[in-house]
């Protein structure tokens, strides 16, 4: 009798374990990710919490934003000959999500701005605040790959940075 | 006396002449070549230009300048002097408006077919080309097709590639492996929107408030398709 109640109490422990094994093998996130700041988070501009858009700027608008000490997220993008990089397409589903407008600006023009001396690789994403760069994307380093192709990990690296919602 | 003069005389001549002859067999038969440094091996840069593009991690618009003129290499631009494909769209500029002194055009649209550009950037050029990409295949729609990749590629240069962002050059890259060139003397350099070098060609300039471009600049090989020998589908 005392063996048998040994028995049941040993079967449920190992019946309870396995269970919580199985819930954690299922529930695990599959890749950890890395999010490589962890400063105070900055506000964009109240305008640019509104419906999640790309804002098609030129660089003289960029300039004046600039000037202006504003903050702000802008994508700038090389065209021609390249292939289509998702890239934009993986920002705008966090864009959708927070309501978030971006600013876009062609590499031929970003070219004329004070961020070319930083930023030299295009497409990248900028994260301005009070006019000066952040942090942004770099096309050159396999750290931000998946940011540029992984929603979730693109998502985490800007919550990292900026208050996605006012 | 005479037999003397004419004995001292001769034997000048061949002392002269063995000194000549002795000078010459010393000295290079020719102006010492110099030693070309050796390039570092392919190898893909780190991120979405090594990922996506193929672009070189050693060799790119930022160290191009250091192997140019190379008589073992050949320089090959892959965009179109005026692409159809409306990049204006994306904010782009569809003309070639400028090159690395030294990289001669074979544009990459009329190699073989594009596809998959942005959406609103609509069709590139859509006419003949020397092979049809399915599913990573080439077929050649020539019979000369493959003696034209291997005049304008040669097997035994290195070849380096760019374009406008690295795209063409990229595809060029696959293209070339895919129809056996050896991968470790292709080089995707990337594109000349993103060059400061020193070896800057200007095409586009701007005249009475208007874009103009100075296509004579640019060494264009152009593919005369009427000229060739369509491999029908029934072969």
């Amino acid at each position: 009798m005392k063996n048998k109640k040994v028995l049941i109490a040993i079967i449920t422990i190992i019946v309870i374990l396995v269970v919580g094994l199985v819930i954690f093998i299922l529930t695990r996130p599959e890749k950890p990710i890395k999010e490589d700041y962890t400063g105070e988070k900055f506000t964009l501009d109240a305008a640019y919490y509104n419906k999640g858009e790309y804002l098609e700027k030129d660089k003289d608008e960029v300039l004046k934003l600039l000037e202006d000490k504003a903050s702000f997220l802008l994508f700038t993008h090389n065209d021609y000959c390249t292939m289509p990089i998702p890239s934009d397409t993986i920002f705008q589903k966090t864009m959708d999500k927070y309501d978030i407008d971006v600013i876009k600006l062609s590499f031929a023009e970003f070219k004329e701005t004070p961020l070319y001396d930083t930023v030299k690789l295009a497409p990248s994403f900028i994260l301005i605040e009070n006019g000066e760069i952040k942090s942004y994307l770099r096309a050159d380093k396999d750290e931000d790959y998946d940011r540029y192709q992984k929603e979730a990990n693109f998502e985490s690296w800007l919550n990292s940075y900026v208050n996605l919602t006012k | 006396m005479k037999r003397n003069v004419i004995s001292v005389v001769i034997i000048t001549l061949l002392v002269i002449g063995l000194g000549i002859s002795v000078f010459f067999n010393l000295m290079p038969t020719e102006t010492k070549k110099e030693e070309l440094p050796t390039l570092p091996k392919p190898e893909l840069a780190e991120g979405l230009r090594g990922k996506q593009f193929g672009i070189d991690k050693n060799i790119d618009e930022t160290t191009i300048d250091k192997y140019l003129n190379r008589p073992d290499s050949v320089y090959r631009d892959m965009r179109m002097l005026k692409d159809p494909g409306n990049y204006e769209a994306i904010g782009g500029d569809s003309y070639l408006s400028g090159f690395i002194k030294g990289f001669e055009v074979v544009p990459y649209p009329l190699l073989v077919n594009v596809s998959g550009l942005p959406e609103e950037v609509g069709d590139s050029y859509t006419g003949k080309t020397l092979y049809t990409e399915k599913d990573g295949k080439y077929t050649p729609n020539y019979e000369e097709s493959l003696s034209i990749l291997e005049y304008y590629f040669p097997k035994d240069k290195n070849i380096f590639l760019i374009c406008g962002g690295g795209g063409y050059a990229g595809m060029t890259k696959n293209m070339l492996i895919s129809l056996g060139w050896d991968e470790d003397k292709l080089y995707n350099i990337g594109g000349y929107w993103y060059y400061e070098g020193d070896n800057k060609v200007q095409v586009k300039r701007e005249k009475d408030g208007k874009d103009v471009y100075d296509f004579y600049k640019v060494i264009y090989h152009d593919i005369d398709f009427d000229n060739l020998t369509e491999i029908s589908d029934e072969e």
